[in-house]
């Protein structure tokens, strides 16, 4: 029976497309019968926008006007009741050929469906292959089938057309692109389902079909070329993946609905959430994090489409008429399954590799160890004097003390006993969470890791500064040298001879940060990376949070124009998110504490973790020279005269070679090369020349003010990879391997080893002050800072005083500790930064110092026992007029005595060693620890980032003697 | 230009890589240009405002009680020199407003009455008022005449400190000198003593570590720490409580005892001494007994010593009528050096001391006639400014000797009277028994007197300790 055609053309909107999809239709060699065009474009110029292509072709168009947000399946819809009006009988020989305007048909594609069916009464369905509109020879779509689970599978997937599915015939589903279907079954099938309107809506139809006793065939000689998905085309435009991924969950997860036989529907739709969440752990693990919330979020939608189910359920109730034996065998069996996931992620992998191959990577072998070797070697000729010492102390360092329980109680929450002993609990520092990390490397004995950190710090830095530059860089050499010039930067070197365990441990995450960012954006072990990196910096340096956020906001808005959801969606809350929650407490204590006036107090926001060290700020062009700070000349008595002079201008000059090359890099290297140089260098600057007037509290008596070092870090960070951009694009061989002589070259040579000498003079000053002993930190015998007696008596009582007088000016400063004196975790620089109006307890410790210090007829030990104070320290030699005085006192016993300092011990003062309260985590803190697990599961490398390596490169396409010089 | 590496720019990277430079360019631009403007610094401290300062809280100290020591019983050292004898309280005299009296608790002092071994009940007298009641002074004296001891011992009760510089006694043969260390403090003392001889400083192991209870009193032979010793000058030291000491030294002429004095502490070595109270008996008292075998040390002495340098010393003697008498000294460091201060005169002297280095420097003074004399050391006195009283006790002849070192003329208020001291003179004035006040806006040095024809004591006016200054405590 000769089928008579109509044709259903769903406008989206008008243009080339629509015209050139009707002059195909016109261009048929089978005449089509009628042309429906549902226009859903709301474009009152799209009459006159086809006539042209209207007055080539024979067919004389009937245009309905469908509402704009009408869906396919609701437009389609609309076309058959405009097609075949209501009571109308339709005949059995109409079929309609459902078309979108986005699809061109080959000419003979009609005939071809039309033959197909004509031939075969029972196919009631017929689907073109589709091809790919941009690449008219890359297969579409070409029947679709579904897994044992309901998965949608493809059977051809989107690869070159070679015929090779050119004997498929019957098909459980075809697409709905160029899909001629027989109109009376269609109608008693109840068309499309109205809920699977973006996604599987054909492929429901079909199974429908299919379940009623007809045929669905693909019928390869009929070729359509197609330019969207109909998710794409209905929505107006290019899906995420995201959502992508949202829709065909859901849509699965509604089919297994309406597909379900009765009993299961109640089970299925409880375990759906659980389920879902599963799932999303699953794509977690696989660094699809993206998909762990359209995962649930599409289980969601399918349980709260259950009416839609319900209806959907009661179609294909009506219409079905076979067993669901005829879908299983037209399914994929899960071999076949396994086998076309493995051909895809093949495929995947192909295409990452493919773009991965324009960034070239250094081999890490044999530049890496020979870098960490040397470094060691130089680690031991600056820092050598510590190497065994048991303990380092003196600047920021102090004994980490406490055990494991400690360590992580005090990561929460500081209890300043000092301030009395009944004192509320503080926030930590973010910094302590960090301390505990670091200190549970070593459980047994938290202060060792420290040491060790220390003594191995330049060594690390180079080798973690070596994958931090290689993910830009693209030379092993190059690569090498810059990242030896970090791990030797005077910055670096300053805060681990000040002890400034802050700044050395951000110095020791800047690289990995900045590595991890610049490759966010390919995959989201790298977000992972870059979230625990940025938790470290902004913990260790809480100065870098403002540069920090800007250049990754400004890293997300240039990236972001093309993958705006995983940039703004995923990239900025996981890298943001867990550092933001773990400084949230501390801030919100701080802002309680500002009283409104937060603009006075911003230093103590971003003051250094750890005990405050005071410093001569350095001037902007010592700075900009790489320098933080030039007390360690000062320190070597070598501050004043010709000498200095002529050593200071050596010593910055230094850094402003390396800034003049790095200018350099801005014309010649890779555009992120130059953006990071230039963004990362004037942050850096910027905030280093703030730092040092945010001031943050008192540290004894001295005034703190923020390091400005870890700001120089970034400036020097920012300076190396422009360096590094510069002297990767210079090429030492030709393309033959004979060595390359010219202007470039020697330039290049002479910079290098210009840098080289000149960064060495700052290692050697700085070893040469640590040799003499003028550096801040110094080993030690012991890890405690008061002594022996007190830290022993700390064993038994925890919480007993020492109440520590030293000299200070005109009078004396009056200081409290507890136990064996403070300890890394016990700073706080919420403490430290304190208010300076006088409290109750300044008051008492006020009174308590005089009377010791003076000869007074008042008594000391209530203020003693309230405050629980069982020993003082008078940091005079024994002469002093405080010692003097304290040895008159009956109450007081002495317990030793030496030049530095005089101990007495208070006998009676009762202890009450109550464990301290340390308030259980807070939810902020609990969100924080539940962002970070999801974090370290996103940033476990589980599969390894496939990037080209510089060297295979070049031994895989030699180049003969092509001269490929083109930038001139 | 350096060589790249392969073509990898097409038109629209051209285009990109051009824009990054720019902007880089500007950006860098605009930041160096910011910096050395250094506006980022200014904005902040501008935004933050200044600095809040450490606060410092200036703390009074509740001043304890004045606390005297006075010198207890005066001791003489029994024939073997085995142990120190008291023989009955010396009597106190007390001026103040408010004074409350009590005394050590502990002495090792034996009780020279008894026949056995017993500790000598006889305590030295501790004095106290609190320290808003103002001046407070005593003086003690004891008038001893008994076959091992005679002679008047007069001093006045010290504030206790931990440095003390007795200048006096012998221990040569007949001349018996005992160290009294009291401390009146809740901790015990550990005591060093030290001392200086003709010969320089003497090695004395027995003196380091001396231990002094709390509230007693340690009496030690000097002989047995410096033995033979004509011209000692002892320097007691402590670790912990600061004490009171003194020196008690008798003589003995052939088998009688004749003479006793109570060497209290001077302050610290220093540049300028003045020794009110230099008495001069008439030649024709002194010149009978100088002769006599044994009576040598009946001619007037000035001792000084100049501990740690070399010095020169320039001794004046003030003779108020008679006309200023001065001679050079040289002395070595840590050589005590004698001086006779013969054929000056009668009357009552001044002695201003000035030395290069500082020293510490005291007087011998002999009354008497052939059958008894009594020998009195009198120290440099510590200068007196603002207001301070003075005990006087009863006896016979007592007077305030007041010496003006000074060019030009003090005028100072005795009792409520203004009296001026010419410059460079000494006044002496007689006083009745009991409380006296002294005055002046100078420094001015003065002693107590009793002088009688074979009895002679002295007393120093001491000062009024400034209270104490507030301390700054800044507590974090």
């Amino acid at each position: 029976m000769r089928a008579s055609v109509d044709v259903i053309l769903v406008v989206r909107q008008g243009g080339e497309h629509l015209s050139n999809t009707l002059r195909a239709i016109g261009n048929q060699s089978r005449p089509v019968g009628r042309l429906i065009v549902a226009d859903t474009s709301a474009d009152s110029t799209l009459r006159a926008q086809i006539k042209p292509a209207l007055e080539e072709i024979r067919v004389e168009p009937e245009i309905i006007d469908v509402a704009y947000n009408t869906s396919w399946s609701e437009a389609v819809e609309e076309a058959m009741a405009h097609l075949f009006p209501e009571g109308q009988e339709i005949p059995e020989s109409a079929w309609v050929w459902l078309l979108r305007d986005d699809i061109t048909p080959h000419p003979s594609a009609l005939e071809k469906l039309a033959l197909s069916v004509e031939v075969a009464t029972l196919v009631k369905v017929a689907g073109p292959k589709q091809h790919v509109a941009s690449q008219p020879t890359m297969i579409r779509e070409m029947g679709e089938s579904i897994t044992r689970f309901g998965e949608r599978m493809p059977l051809a997937e989107r690869e070159m057309d070679q015929a090779q599915y050119d004997r498929l015939s019957d098909v459980l589903a075809v697409g709905e692109a160029g899909m001629l279907v027989h109109a009376p079954t269609f109608d008693s099938l109840e068309g499309f389902d109205p809920a699977l309107s973006l996604m599987d809506g054909s492929l429901d139809f079909c199974i429908r079909a299919r379940l009623s006793g007809h045929r669905v065939v693909v019928v390869p000689r009929a070729i359509v070329d197609v330019e969207n998905g109909l998710a794409d085309w209905s929505l107006r435009k290019k899906l995420s993946s995201t959502r992508g991924h949202y829709l065909a969950r859901k849509a699965w997860l509604y089919r297994r609905l309406v597909y379900a036989p009765v009993w299961a529907l109640g089970p299925l739709v409880l375990v759906a959430i659980p389920w879902s969440l599963l799932t999303a752990l699953f794509h977690l693990v696989r660094k699809h994090p993206d998909r762990t919330v359209s995962e649930v979020a599409a289980a969601l939608g399918s349980v709260l489409e259950i009416s839609a189910v319900i209806r959907a359920r009661g179609v294909l109730s009506r219409s079905r008429t076979n067993s669901c034996a005829v879908v299983r065998a037209l399914r994929l069996e899960p071999e076949d399954v396994s086998k076309r996931r493995g051909i895809r992620a093949q495929g995947n992998r192909a295409i990452r590799e493919e773009k991965a191959s324009s960034l070239l990577q250094p081999p890490a072998m044999p530049a890496l160890a020979w870098l960490v070797g040397a470094l060691t070697v130089v680690a031991g000729m600056i820092f050598g004097r510590w190497w065994g010492a048991s303990a380092l102390l003196g600047g920021g360092l102090l004994p980490v003390a406490g055990d494991f329980d400690e360590l992580w109680n005090s990561a929460r929450s500081i209890v300043p006993t000092q301030l009395g002993v009944d004192a509320p609990a503080l926030p930590a520092d973010s910094a302590h969470f960090i301390f505990a990390a670091l200190g549970s490397l070593t459980w047994w004995s938290p202060s060792a890791a420290f040491v060790w950190l220390f003594v191995a710090a330049i060594p690390i830095a180079g080798f973690i500064a070596w994958w931090g530059f290689s993910q830009v860089l693209s030379k092993a050499w190059s690569t090498a040298l810059v990242s030896a010039l970090w791990a030797l930067s005077p910055s670096f070197l300053i805060a681990l001879g000040d002890g400034r365990v802050g700044a050395v441990i951000a110095h020791l995450a800047l690289p990995w940060l900045f590595g991890a960012i610049v490759t966010a954006h390919l995959s989201w072990q790298r977000v992972g990376q870059a979230s625990l990196a940025l938790l470290v910096v902004t913990a260790m340096a809480p100065v870098l949070w403002p540069p920090i956020m800007v250049a990754v906001i400004v890293y997300a808005v240039i990236t972001g124009f093309s993958q705006p959801v995983r940039m703004f969606g995923g990239f900025l809350p996981l890298v943001l998110g867990p550092a933001l929650l773990l400084g949230l407490p501390r801030f919100f204590y701080w802002w309680g504490e500002t009283g409104g006036r937060w603009w006075q107090n911003g230093g103590v926001l971003f003051a250094d973790p750890g005990l405050g060290v005071s410093f001569t700020p350095a001037t902007w062009w010592q700075i900009a020279g790489g320098w933080p700070s030039m007390d360690l000349l000062g320190s070597l008595g070598w501050d004043t005269g010709t000498f200095s002079s002529a050593l200071g201008l050596v010593l910055v000059a230094a850094g402003v070679l390396l800034v003049l090359i790095a200018l350099a890099s801005l014309s010649v290297a890779r555009p992120i090369v130059g953006v990071s140089f230039a963004l990362l260098g004037s942050l850096g600057l910027l905030t280093a020349t703030a730092a040092s007037a945010m001031f943050s509290g008192y540290q004894g008596s001295h005034a703190v003010f923020v390091w400005q070092g870890s700001a120089v870090s970034l400036m020097t960070l920012g300076v190396l990879v422009g360096v590094g951009g510069t002297l990767d694009r210079t090429r030492f061989t030709d393309g033959l391997g004979k060595p390359a002589r010219g202007v470039g070259q020697a330039i290049t040579r002479v910079a290098g080893f210009a840098v080289v000498i000149c960064s060495l003079v700052a290692p050697g000053v700085i070893g040469w002050a640590v040799w003499n002993g003028h550096a801040l930190v110094q080993p030690m015998a012991s890890s405690r800072t008061l002594p022996a007696i007190v830290a022993a008596e700390a064993i038994n009582s925890p919480s007993a005083g020492t109440l520590i007088i030293e000299p200070a000016g005109e009078g004396y400063l009056v200081t409290l500790e507890r136990g064996a004196g403070q300890t890394l975790l016990s700073t706080s620089s919420l403490v430290t930064g304190r208010s300076t109006t006088l409290t109750d307890r300044d008051e008492d410790l006020s009174r308590l110092g005089a009377m010791l210090v003076r000869p007074s007829a008042a008594d000391p030990t209530e203020l003693f026992s309230q405050y629980e104070i069982r020993f003082i320290l008078v940091k005079e030699p024994p002469s002093g007029e405080a010692s003097l005085n304290l040895s008159l006192r009956p109450e007081l016993v002495s317990a030793s005595s030496g030049e530095s300092g005089q101990l007495w011990m208070v006998s009676d003062t009762v202890v009450i060693d109550d464990a301290l309260e340390h308030p259980g985590p807070t939810g902020l803190q609990r969100l924080f620890l539940a962002l970070l697990a999801v974090v370290l599961i996103v940033s476990i490398p589980t599969d390894r980032l496939s990037r080209g390596t510089s060297a295979s490169r070049h031994e895989a396409l030699p180049t003969l003697g092509e001269d490929t010089s083109d930038d001139d | 230009m350096m060589t790249d590496l392969q073509p990898q720019h097409g038109g629209s990277s051209l285009a990109i890589r051009t824009l990054t430079a720019i902007v880089s360019t500007l950006v860098l631009a605009v930041t160096i240009i910011v910096v050395i403007l250094d506006l980022p610094a200014g904005i902040i401290r501008s935004v933050q405002g200044p600095i809040a300062s450490l606060q410092s809280v200036e703390v009074v100290p509740a001043e304890p009680d004045r606390t005297l020591v006075c010198m207890g019983a005066a001791i003489s050292l029994s024939a073997q020199g085995a142990s120190a004898l008291s023989y009955g309280p010396a009597s106190d005299v007390v001026a103040g407003l408010a004074p409350s009296l009590g005394a050590l608790v502990a002495t090792d002092l034996q009780d020279g009455f008894s026949l056995e071994e017993t500790s000598s009940p006889d305590l030295p007298s501790i004095v106290s008022q609190p320290v808003e009641e103002g001046a407070l002074a005593a003086t003690s004296h004891q008038i001893l005449d008994n076959p091992n001891v005679r002679g008047l011992a007069m001093a006045e009760c010290s504030l206790p400190t931990t440095e003390s510089w007795l200048v006096g006694g012998q221990t040569t043969i007949g001349r018996q000198t005992a160290l009294s260390l009291s401390n009146p403090g809740e901790v015990s003392a550990t005591v060093n003593v030290e001392i200086y001889g003709a010969q320089g400083l003497i090695e004395s192991p027995l003196g380091q570590g001396i231990l002094v209870a709390p509230g007693s009193q340690r009496v030690l032979s000097l002989a047995g720490l410096a033995p033979d010793e004509a011209a000692p000058v002892v320097r007691v030291t402590t670790n912990g409580a600061p004490i009171v000491a003194s020196l008690h030294y008798s003589i003995v002429r052939g088998l009688d005892a004749d003479g006793l004095a109570v060497i209290t502490a001077q302050t610290q070595p220093s540049e300028l001494r003045v020794i009110p109270g230099l008495y001069s008996p008439p030649e024709q008292v002194l010149g009978p007994l100088r002769g006599k075998d044994g009576y040598s040390d009946v001619v007037p002495l000035l001792r000084v010593l100049a501990p740690n340098s070399p010095a020169t010393v320039t001794i004046r003697v003030l003779r108020p009528s008679l006309g200023d008498v001065t001679t050079l000294l040289e002395l070595e460091a840590g050589e005590v050096g004698d001086l006779s201060l013969d054929e000056l005169g009668s009357g009552d002297f001044g002695v201003v001391i000035e030395s290069t280095q500082p020293v510490v420097a005291a007087v011998r003074v002999t009354v008497g006639n052939d059958l008894r004399t009594d020998t009195s050391w009198v120290g440099s006195s510590p200068a007196i400014t603002g207001d301070s009283l003075f005990a006087v006790p009863d006896l016979s002849d007592m007077k305030v000797s007041i010496v003006n070192p000074h060019s030009t003329s003090v005028s100072v208020t005795l009792d409520g009277r203004e009296t001026s001291i010419p410059g460079g003179s000494v006044i002496a004035r007689p006083l009745s028994p009991g409380s006296h006040s002294l005055s002046s806006l100078e420094p001015v040095y003065a002693v107590v007197i009793s002088r009688s024809d074979a009895l002679l004591g002295h007393a120093h006016v001491l000062p009024t300790p400034a209270p104490q200054r507030s301390v700054f405590i800044t507590p974090r």
